[in-house]
This record gives C-alpha cells, structure tokens and sequence, in this order.
C-alpha cells in the first residue's frame, strides 16, 4: 500500500476518517490473508465495483479524470465503454467554449470550471480544419453540436456539406442532396434557387451508436420547399415535400428527432419529423403569438423564441416578447405525430429587458445581455441564469467533453486526416485504441 | 395530527437479521426499489430487503422518514408556517449530522441507497467521496478509496500526460 506517509495532514482537506479503520496497517495483515485476488480484504473496506461506479457516475468530468489516475483498476472502470455510455447519459457536455463562422475556437476563461478542459480541447483539436477536402478557407461553420461540426463550402449552388470532429480530425463528406420527384428541374428558365438553405446536425435517436447523427437541411426550390435528413447510418438523404405554399421559414432548431421552424406568415410552428419524414404545422403558443409583429429582419423576430429538449419526449420552448423581462418558459409533450397543447411551466424574471436569445442546444439556452455584453446560459433543469465566461460568444456552441478519457471519436467513417474522399462502411473506428 | 394518523397505511420491512421495521407505506416508498413492489403488489405483508442488517436499514429509514414529503413523521418542523427556504436549511443541517458516521457505515449506507434507490441518500453518502476526489491528492484518494497505486511508471506518466488538463 505504502500510503501510510499520507495519511495524515489530511485532516484539513477531507472530513476525519474513523480511525478505527485506518489504524490497522494494512502491510502485515495482508501477509496473513490468501492471496489478494482469492479473497475480499474486509477490514480495510475495499469498495465493489458496482458501488465505486455508482459514487463515480456523480463526479464532475475533471474528477473522474483524476479518479483514473489512481489506480489500473478505478481506470478499468472508468474507461469501459458500459460506464462511459451511463456517464454521458447522466451528465450534460460541459461547455468549452465558441466558434465563429471560419470556426476559430474560443474557449471559455476561468473562473468557468471548463476552463483547463477547453484549453485542453484548443490544444488537441484542429479548428482550422486542414484535415478537409481542399482550401480550408473555403469551410463555413453551420452548426455545432456535442464535438461535431457541420460545415458547408460555398458556392451555393454546387454545395458541399462536411460533417467533421475537430477534436480526432475526422470527417464524412456527405453526398449531393438529390434531386427528387415533384422537384422542378434546374433549367436556365428555373434556375435553382437556393435561398435561405440551411442545416443543422441532429442526434440519430434510433441508432444506439454514439457516432450516429443526422444532418437536417431545408432547401428552397422554385415554390417548392423541401427537408432532407442525411443519416449516418445510411449514408443516404431522405426527401419530404412541403407544398403548402407559404414562403421559408426561419429560424431552425433540433430537438427530440424532430425539427422546427416559425413560418414566415402564419405565425405558425413547423415540425418535422425525421423519422417518419412528416411534417406537421400547429399554432405557437400565445405567449408567442405577437412576436412576428415586432420589428422587422428575421433576426431580430426570431431571437425571442427557442426550442429546447426537455428530456422524456417533452419539447420546451422559451419566449421572451420583445422589450420585456420575463421569459416564458413553455412545454409540449410529443405523441408521435399529434402534439398536445403548449403549457406555461415557468416564467424566469430577469433583470431589465435587454436579453436575447443567441441559441439553443440540447437543454440549454444561450442568452445575452446587450449594453453589458454578458453572456449566460439558462439550463431548464434548474432555470438558473449562469455566467459565461468567455470573450466571444457565437450560436456556434462548442460542448464537448475534453480530451482524452472520455472523447471517442463522434464520427466513425469518417476519413482520417488526408486523401481519400469517399467513405467505406465498415471502416474500424479508431486506430489509436 | 391525530386525524393524519388515522388513514396512514404501513409496510413491514424485514432485514435478513431477523428485526422488521413497521413504516408507512408513503416512507418505504422513498426508495424506488421497494415503491416498484408495492405498485406491483409484491408486497402483501412483510418485504425482506436482503443484504442490508438492520443496523443500516434503521438509519435508511430513518432518513426516509425525515425526507418524506409534507408528513413531517419525525419533527415538529414540517408545519404549514416554516417557508419552505427554512424547511431545506433545517434538512440540510439535518443532513450534515446524519452522515457523520465512520467510513464503513458511511459505505454500507452507499450500498443500501443504491440497492433501495433512494437518490437523495445517495448523493448525500456519496458526496464525502466525491469531496475528496476533487480536493485531495492522488494518493489521498487511495487511501481513502482503499485502492494502491499499481500503475507501471510508465503508465501512470501516460495518463498524466494525456489528461494533464485534469491536473492543474
């Protein structure tokens, strides 16, 4: 054991340990007993498995890190894949930090308790993205979600998605969005129109691998508007239709499989569901019902509203009518296709009425408070307003969990580093394992 | 009070020692192991928790008792009048010396929270340990977890090196 120096000048740190069980030394008694791996020495308590996995599930990431470092077998634990799935389940991704269109990386500054994981994440990963297919420079970021990035290449109309994982310098170029029936064909008389196309990445909720995800994107075509979801799992996009007429809808955001959008002139929110590749329109609630009226430009419209994952099948949305100081924070439960009605659940007051919303991932909405320029998150678990430390904050919301225990590559077909371009299934996930 | 008393329905839980605890039903279901036999109708009479001695299920009932909602069985303070603010700080402090017990108590105490799953006990227990790990030193944390450090060298450099974030 050889602890026995160490013992004391504890005392400050930790609460006192019963003496009764650090007095016996453990050296000669163990002399007594078969060897160590026969039998259970009971004197000096060592922990089952079950029970120091159970008191490790609880620890902060940077503690658990520490927690590996002291013995193979607590590393062991930590590091099977069985622990790290329940992990991850019970703990959010810290926020380390933003990106900004070209994906420069800015992490978060102490006193934010990520800030070593974010200098550690700047360090290791390559957000210049000279890992991509061709100029660097020519990458825009479109989304950001749980250490992967999307990014497209302009120009438009031939463009490119890449889906890539800075962190382990991955990336699956997707295919070309198809053309598909009922779409208009590209002519000099029907040019391809391909305003406000937009992306976003998704969970592949029905997939149980943890490098599934999904791209969603909408595209505007002549009068026709349509979704396509790109699974990882497929390797292949899948189209719907929305014929109904009315122009795009901005503003998307993901949650719970499914995405959303504010219709332009209906005041109306539409969902799709990349499951069943259905869309469905229902009324926003009339917290925020005027608040297409106020202002003018999409931005500022659409600031005031956000979808959020409540967890359990519940979409969360917060609404915070312009010039006032009370978010509403509202609920809807999914029942696959039918949604039932929006319910307040809560109204969190702030201080002055100068917030907006940036963004939302997962359980999280990213406000900031214009005049002072201070960033906060509120998470809906406790509603509480927290303090971003970072100089730069961006919708591009970089939450990932650092290097290098925990981070398994978000992406597993995906080429690494250079040359070839197209991506063969059943690629081995990682050649460092 | 006394009318409270009246309608209260209650469970015997039974140690593998041989002592039976009667409570009510509403403390029992605290842990959600035993609130999954009662809503199965597993628990007609008597239901014997295994693996826990009576010494440790006292306590664990005892802490159910305290944290069961708007009764109050123990104290005078679950009264419509304490704010539910006052209500917390009073559980809190309650908290604080119900865990003061010794290391191995304290583990048996994990053990039965999680085998009864009861999340408040739980992270009550398992927060001494969780304290430890982030404000101690490595070798402070072994011997509080009862663990040796059987890193090679080499291997213990590695994970350093690879985590060094952790440790600064």
């Amino acid at each position: 054991m050889g602890g026995g120096a160490a013992d004391h000048g504890q005392a400050s740190a930790a609460p006192p340990i019963d003496p009764a069980v650090l007095e016996p030394r453990r050296e000669p008694r163990a002399r007594l007993l078969p060897p160590r791996h026969g039998l259970q020495e009971t004197a000096t308590l060592p922990i089952p498995d079950e029970l120091v996995a159970e008191i490790f599930l609880r620890l902060a990431p940077t503690d658990l890190v520490r927690a590996s470092a002291a013995c193979a077998s607590f590393y062991r634990l930590i590091a099977s894949r069985s622990f790290l799935r329940r992990f991850r389940k019970l703990h959010a991704l810290p926020l380390l930090g933003f990106l900004d269109l070209s994906g420069k990386f800015f992490g978060v500054a102490p006193p934010s308790p990520s800030a070593s994981a974010a200098r550690a994440v700047a360090l290791a990963a390559d957000f210049s993205f000279s890992f991509l297919p061709g100029p660097a420079r020519d990458w825009k970021v479109q989304d950001v979600r749980g250490g992967r990035v999307l990014l497209n290449r302009s120009p438009f109309d031939n463009l490119s998605l890449v889906v890539c994982d800075p962190l382990h310098r991955r990336y699956l170029l997707l295919p070309p969005i198809p053309e598909v029936e009922g779409w208009l064909p590209s002519s000099v008389d029907n040019p391809p129109r391909h305003t406000g196309r937009q992306a976003l990445l998704g969970d592949d909720q029905e997939a149980m691998e943890e490098t599934s995800f999904t791209v969603n994107s909408t595209v505007l075509r002549g009068n026709k508007q349509a979704a396509f979801v790109f699974s990882s799992s497929t390797g292949q996009w899948r189209a719907s239709i929305w014929n109904a007429g009315f122009g795009f809808f901005f503003r998307l955001w993901y949650t719970n499989g499914c995405f959303y959008g504010v219709t332009e002139c209906r005041k109306k929110l539409l969902a799709l569901d990349t499951r069943r590749m259905e869309f469905s329109l229902s009324d926003l609630p009339p917290e925020a019902g005027d608040f297409l009226q106020l202002d003018v430009g999409p931005f500022k419209q659409c600031v005031n509203i956000a979808i959020v994952e409540a967890g359990e099948g519940i979409t969360g949305m917060f609404v915070l009518p312009h010039h006032t100081s009370n978010i509403s924070y509202l609920t809807r439960r999914n029942n696959g296709g039918s949604s039932s009605q929006w319910q307040l659940k809560k109204t969190i007051p702030l201080d002055s009425s100068w917030y907006i919303f940036i963004s939302s991932t997962g359980r999280y909405l990213l406000l900031l408070r214009r005049r002072r320029i201070e960033a906060f998150m509120l998470d809906i678990k406790t509603f509480q307003l927290e303090k971003v430390f970072s100089d730069v904050v961006s919708r591009y919301v970089y939450r990932s969990f650092p290097p290098s225990l925990f981070s398994s590559p978000t992406i597993s077909c995906g080429v690494e580093n250079e040359a070839e371009e197209t991506l063969e299934q059943g690629c081995t996930a990682s050649s460092s394992a | 009070m006394a009318t409270r008393e009246a309608g209260k329905k209650m469970i015997m839980l039974k140690s593998p020692d041989g002592m039976e605890f009667e409570v009510e039903e509403a403390v029992a279901m605290e842990s959600q192991t035993i609130r999954k036999m009662i809503e199965d109708d597993c628990a007609d009479t008597a239901i014997l928790i295994p693996n826990i001695n009576s010494k440790i299920l006292s306590r664990v009932i005892e802490y159910c008792n305290k944290h069961v909602p708007t009764t109050g069985a123990t104290g005078a303070a679950a009264s419509d009048t304490v704010a539910p603010a006052a209500l917390a700080e009073d559980l809190k402090i309650w908290d604080a010396e119900f865990i003061k017990v010794n290391r191995a108590t304290r583990f048996n105490l994990i053990q039965a929270a999680s085998y009864l799953n009861i999340k408040g006990l739980l992270d009550l227990t398992s927060q001494t340990t969780i304290d430890t790990i982030s404000d101690n030193s490595l070798e402070e944390i072994r011997s509080f977890l009862s663990t040796k450090n059987d890193y090679l060298p080499e291997e213990e450099q590695t994970i350093r090196r690879e985590n060094q974030w952790a440790f600064q």
